[in-house]
């Protein structure tokens, strides 16, 4: 049944990309991370998930809407620093034009040489999703694409 | 046959050197700006240098009147055609191509043009049963019972996969025209469960289905004097060739079924009830959106679901394909549009699912994209444009079948809105972009989509001022364009390589024109020459450098290097400010000589030595011995004056003869008063720009002032063309700059913005002076020579 919703708002040839902003930030000792996707795949992909409408231009401050978004980043989303697995700390989402920004945080971080990701974003909403990593730290800026299926990705600083 | 096998070669040389080749690789300069030319084909008399079609133009048309039946019941398609093509071309044709696109959906029959897969924990269930259905035989694709000449004959024939070759019992010589008979039929696939163009829709709630019915007859293949048959399989991904033709198509389908086509209907009155009809005949001349078929009709023909049959004509003139959908579920609704006096219906089919979105916006954005395509490329040539709500997003001829349905309650998110809006106005806008302007999708997907992407943007801007576009501005393809280079592939290159169509054939040919109307060109001569385009090729099959060629020719700008540096290459906008150096206006002269150089005399004070050459060529020595030559200056002794005397030391020069020499500073004519007051405040700001990125584009610079202005000039591209890698350039202004920026307004697609900003102006400037040189003619003496040290 998820495969078929999944199908629902498909255009030939689509455009499905996300964005994943992380930045080291050596002064606050943290690491900032955005996650930048369209409104609609994303309503989309939340309503295939959690069963439930839901219209993110109204619902900044909707604690339910917040959580079910908290736990689809956590779930398809994981984060490994110098070895050791790492909580994002969920801060908030905002809608600006088609993309709705998520932001979180992983706080405790001194330095960072290398850092893992395994990403599952949207996958399971379209097996065309692409997502690109922007990665900075220690000044320096990376970046790469992730195409479905590979989820896993390496950056050392 | 010779001309076949000179364009073969054309063509072969064009796809060894499809790629950006540089002229002079190891220097910094002599590559980006030199023409496109070796790249390009060769004009010939099918297509001239100038982007246009030659006065040896041709191409194929093929006729189809088709007749067919939508059996419900089993989910089938049997169908019988009569058609008809002509050969346009001066070649004889010894067999013709045709494309079974549903051959796509067997098991057995299809491309088999496999893709890498992986095993993962968690395994999708559809791909578990696509690999159990793979090892035998599924039953769809093209059933063929019948291929026959006109009079009966059986023709021979062959299949391989998704094409089919029709062997003709004598070639086909230009000019004459071949007719054939075919019955054949499929199994309709779920088109959900397939993710496909065309097939099925079921809804459990009521039990009906929505069909959408493409690529659903064999249909002739493209003939080309670019490529030959363009016979390339077809995968599932990169879309269509097609001949132009006049089609006659009867549709038989369920009673209560409403179909929705290309073409014009004639037969209303046999299909629509007296209500209907009269609906209909108030559309065709209401000012907003008529229900021909209402919702109340639509819910009740749900739960009916007649036995009965009926059967819709159809006639389509001059268009290269056709595709309906027909389903008890549609709501149909319809008003005119007027393109230039000439009305077109502008028609939405949708179920109730969808009717909260499609009553209220896709008639209407149907009627706005028509009219505001016709104002950036042609006027709209057909009589109708139709919508159909079908969770789908592709376009045919005159129809597209597009998404957007609403929550059980009716409402909608407004992402759900704008997504709709986006995908309405892309695939009727694709009527232009492959439908019209016939350009080959198999090869260059971008031709149709980034360019339509590119309208679409444009008209989706007309709509709301603030309408959340996806693809257009330069800055939102940056994440994607600073990717490695081994994520990349430039847009030239075939549609069947790359992994992810979307930024390379959509995004980034429709920002690349959205950059070189608003920043590199400017909108009055970018519309011009895209409208020109569309002119020249409308009805017509252009390539690629048809393309370039043109919006050249037509701008008045030779925009090679552009095309070379974002559709050949992988390279990206990355300008930084390495750095700036600020003087300002000083009354004192500076005394260092640096305007002074041939104008002013020898360095030291000894007279000039005789010019003649320290080493004597070897053509100077044959001409002395070749005893037939007279120098005139021999014949004609008149022309021997002082110098002809000292250059063979008859007057010897003396080095110990020193002159007089007017100081270079007398020279210079100093500032008058008033001159002096007037540059005051002159600031010079010296700034060096690097091309980190590689792709040249015009350097944007604005100058904040501590008044608070701004002043932004728009430096034109050219300037990298002595120097791809470094430029520096001097600006004067009469107030100090507090800080200076690249690209402000973003319109470059800058990879790297942090390297844009020079906020460092406290820094003490250093001064300059002004001299004004004294006016000398050119080859006018200025003293100080040894006609005068010997007199």
């Amino acid at each position: 049944m998820a495969f078929i919703l999944s199908l629902l708002f498909s255009l030939f040839h689509p455009f499905y990309v996300s964005v994943i902003d992380v930045n080291h930030n050596a002064k606050d000792k943290n690491v900032e991370i955005s996650v930048r996707i369209f409104v609609d795949d994303f309503e989309t992909t939340l309503k295939q998930n959690f069963k439930r409408n839901i219209d993110l231009h109204k619902s900044a401050n909707d604690v339910q809407v917040n959580k079910l978004i908290n736990n689809y980043v956590e779930s398809k989303l994981q984060i490994v620093i110098d070895g050791r697995p790492q909580a994002m700390h969920y801060l908030g989402f905002e809608v600006q034009k088609e993309s709705v920004w998520i932001f979180l945080e992983i706080n405790n971080i001194n330095h960072l040489k290398k850092i893992n990701f395994n990403c599952n974003l949207l996958y399971d909403f379209q097996d065309k999703q692409m997502n690109i990593f922007n990665v900075k730290a220690n000044g320096v800026e990376k970046n790469y694409k992730l195409d479905h299926p590979k989820s896993s990705l390496e950056f050392v600083f | 046959m010779k001309r076949i096998l000179i364009l073969m070669m054309c063509l072969v040389s064009t796809t060894l050197f499809a790629q950006n080749i540089m002229n002079n690789p190891t220097s910094n300069h002599g590559n980006k700006f030199e023409a496109l030319g070796p790249i390009l084909p060769t004009p010939n008399e099918q297509r001239t240098a100038s982007g246009a079609p030659g006065n040896k133009y041709w191409q194929q048309s093929c006729d189809y009147d088709i007749k067919c039946e939508l059996d419900e019941k089993n989910l089938k398609i049997i169908g019988s055609e009569t058609v008809t093509y002509t050969n346009n071309s001066p070649d004889a044709l010894s067999y013709l191509w045709l494309q079974l696109d549903e051959n796509q959906h067997s098991t057995i029959d299809n491309a088999n043009y496999q893709t890498s897969s992986t095993l993962n924990n968690n395994m999708n269930i559809a791909s578990i049963e696509r690999m159990v259905e793979a090892k035998s035989d599924n039953g769809y694709g093209v059933k063929i019972s019948l291929l026959t000449d006109v009079n009966g004959k059986n023709l021979s024939y062959t299949i391989n996969k998704t094409m089919m070759r029709i062997d003709l019992p004598t070639a086909l010589k230009p000019g004459q025209k071949f007719t054939f008979k075919c019955n054949w039929s499929y199994k309709i696939p779920d088109r959900i469960a397939e993710f496909s163009r065309g097939g099925y829709e079921f809804f459990p709630e009521d039990g009906n289905y929505l069909f959408t019915i493409a690529q659903w007859f064999p249909r002739l293949c493209v003939y080309s004097d670019f490529k030959g048959w363009q016979n390339n399989q077809f995968t599932g991904s990169a879309e269509f060739a097609l001949t132009f033709g006049n089609y006659n198509v009867s549709i038989t389908v369920p009673a209560d079924h409403v179909v929705m086509s290309t073409g014009e209907c004639t037969n209303y009155a046999n299909v629509l009830s007296a209500a209907q009809l009269a609906r209909w005949n108030k559309a065709i001349v209401a000012k907003e959106p008529v229900e021909v078929v209402t919702l109340a009709e639509a819910t009740a023909a749900e739960k009916n679901k007649s036995a009965a049959k009926k059967t819709w004509n159809f006639t389509a003139k001059n268009v290269r394909d056709f595709a309906f959908g027909s389903s008890r579920k549609f709501v149909w609704d319809a008003m005119p549009v007027f393109i230039e006096g000439k009305r077109v219906m502008c028609m939405s089919g949708y179920p109730k699912e969808a009717y909260n979105l499609y009553k209220k916006y896709s008639t209407k954005i149907v009627a706005h994209t028509i009219k505001t395509y016709s104002k950036f490329t042609i006027p709209y040539p057909y009589p109708v444009a139709q919508s159909i709500e079908a969770a789908n997003g592709m376009e045919y001829p005159m129809i597209c079948f597009n998404y957007g349905r609403t929550e059980k309650d009716g409402t909608y998110s407004e992402s759900t809105k704008n997504g709709m809006i986006g995908v309405i106005t892309h695939e009727v806008g694709h009527n232009f972009f492959p439908m019209i302007i016939n350009s080959d999708e198999r090869e260059w997907t971008w031709m149709d989509e980034g360019l339509n992407t590119f309208v679409e943007y444009l008209t989706e801007e007309m709509f709301d001022n603030k309408f959340p576009s996806r693809r257009g501005p330069a800055y939102s393809i940056v994440d994607y364009m600073k990717l490695p280079k081994e994520q990349l592939e430039p847009i030239m290159t075939n549609g069947e390589n790359l992994i992810q169509m979307g930024p390379n054939a959509y995004s980034k040919p429709a920002t690349g024109l959205n950059i070189l109307r608003e920043t590199v060109v400017g909108r009055e001569l970018f519309d011009f020459a895209f409208k020109e385009y569309c002119k020249r090729w409308a009805f017509k099959h252009p390539t690629p450098s048809d393309f370039f060629r043109t919006m050249n020719d037509a701008t008045g700008e030779n925009l090679d290097w552009f095309w070379r540096g974002w559709f050949y290459s992988i390279d990206v906008c990355d300008i930084a400010i390495d750095t700036v150096k600020h003087a300002v206006f000083s009354d004192s002269i500076i005394t260092n000589d640096r305007g002074g150089r041939r104008n002013f005399g020898p360095r030291n004070n000894s007279i000039a030595k005789p010019q003649i050459n320290s080493f004597e060529d070897i053509s100077k020595i044959r001409n002395r011995n070749d005893k037939s030559i007279k120098f005139l200056t021999d014949v004609d002794t008149s022309l021997r004056d002082f110098y002809w005397k000292y250059d063979r030391g008859i007057i010897a020069y003396d080095s110990t003869v020193k002159m007089t020499m007017e100081s270079p500073i007398n020279m210079f004519e100093k500032l008058s008063d008033e001159e002096k007051a007037k540059y005051a405040n002159t600031h010079l700001y010296e700034v060096t720009f690097s091309n980190k990125g590689g792709l040249v584009m015009p350097i944007i610079i604005e100058f904040t002032y501590e008044d608070g202005t701004t002043e932004t000039e728009n430096i034109p591209a050219q300037i990298w063309r002595k120097n791809e890698n470094k430029v520096t350039k001097v600006f004067i202004s009469n107030k100090k700059a507090t800080s200076i920026k690249l690209d402000p307004m973003r319109e470059t697609a800058d990879v790297d913005e942090k390297n844009n900003a020079w906020p460092r102006l406290n820094d003490e400037p250093s001064k300059f002076s002004i001299f004004k040189a004294r006016q000398v003619s050119r080859g006018q003496s200025t003293g100080m020579n040894p006609m005068q040290a010997f007199k």
